[in-house]
């Protein structure tokens, strides 16, 4: 579990920094990965933790 | 009822991306300028309402708003459309029903605007009181600020319209089984 979701921030973040525009100082687009990172980790978390 | 999405971690995550994605190019990228500028209008429009209430002096001009010691520029990263993607396609690739899918989408909708307009509201007061510490409040503070509100509203979505439903649904049917 705890190497599935380290796959998925690898992948998932160079994506998602670049789907969100950057600004100036790049804040905005790294919250919005760790918002995805946080939302998809606890997701995976709670679906393994049920079987 | 039927229950959607991904149920392994590794179906959840790709229907999450492809979700996402999917969501970022119809919201953003091949939106229509009516949507995005709409959007963006009406964020401006409530903040000034907002601001109003504390400094009769701000004023608006299209999206900018105009401050005493500085102007607020609202663009569409300021109105929380990219939390509300990556909240909508978390709750779609989620195992839930249609039922849970919609409140969640109510709940992301209402909750991703209301936390975005106090983001604004309290960048806003900064801008007219405390012109020194808004790039902190902007950069840093808000940011993480706004990551833990939608992480407790993904939290909250789980545990009440999802898990608890569910466990109704389960101590329903023993409750039948006995009889």
């Amino acid at each position: 579990m705890k190497k599935l979701i380290g796959l998925f921030a690898v992948i998932a973040t160079p994506l998602f920094a670049q789907l969100a525009p950057s600004e100036s100082v790049p804040v905005g687009p790294i919250a919005v990965t760790l918002l995805a990172v946080g939302t998809v980790g606890y997701g995976i978390y709670r679906i393994g933790k049920k079987k | 009822m039927k229950t959607i999405g991904g149920k392994k971690p590794l179906s959840f995550a790709g229907i999450f991306v492809l979700v996402a994605a999917v969501e970022y190019l119809i919201f953003y990228h091949f939106a229509p300028d009516l949507f995005t500028s709409g959007l963006i209008e009406v964020t401006a429009k409530m903040l000034h309402w907002t601001v109003s209430i504390f400094e009769k002096g701000v004023v608006l001009s299209g999206s900018r708003l105009h401050f005493p010691d500085m102007d607020l520029i609202i663009i569409y990263e300021c109105t929380g459309g990219f939390a509300m993607f990556i909240f909508s396609a978390c709750v779609i690739a989620y195992p839930s029903t249609i039922l849970s899918k919609i409140w969640g989408h109510v709940l992301g909708i209402i909750g991703v605007f209301v936390i975005n307009m106090g983001r604004l509201l309290v960048l806003s007061l900064s801008a007219l009181y405390a012109r020194d510490l808004f790039d902190f409040i902007h950069k840093y503070l808000w940011q993480a600020t706004f990551i833990l509100l939608v992480l407790a509203m993904w939290v909250i979505w789980i545990n009440i319209f999802v898990e608890k439903k569910k466990s109704h649904k389960s101590v329903k049917a023993k409750v039948e089984k006995k009889k």
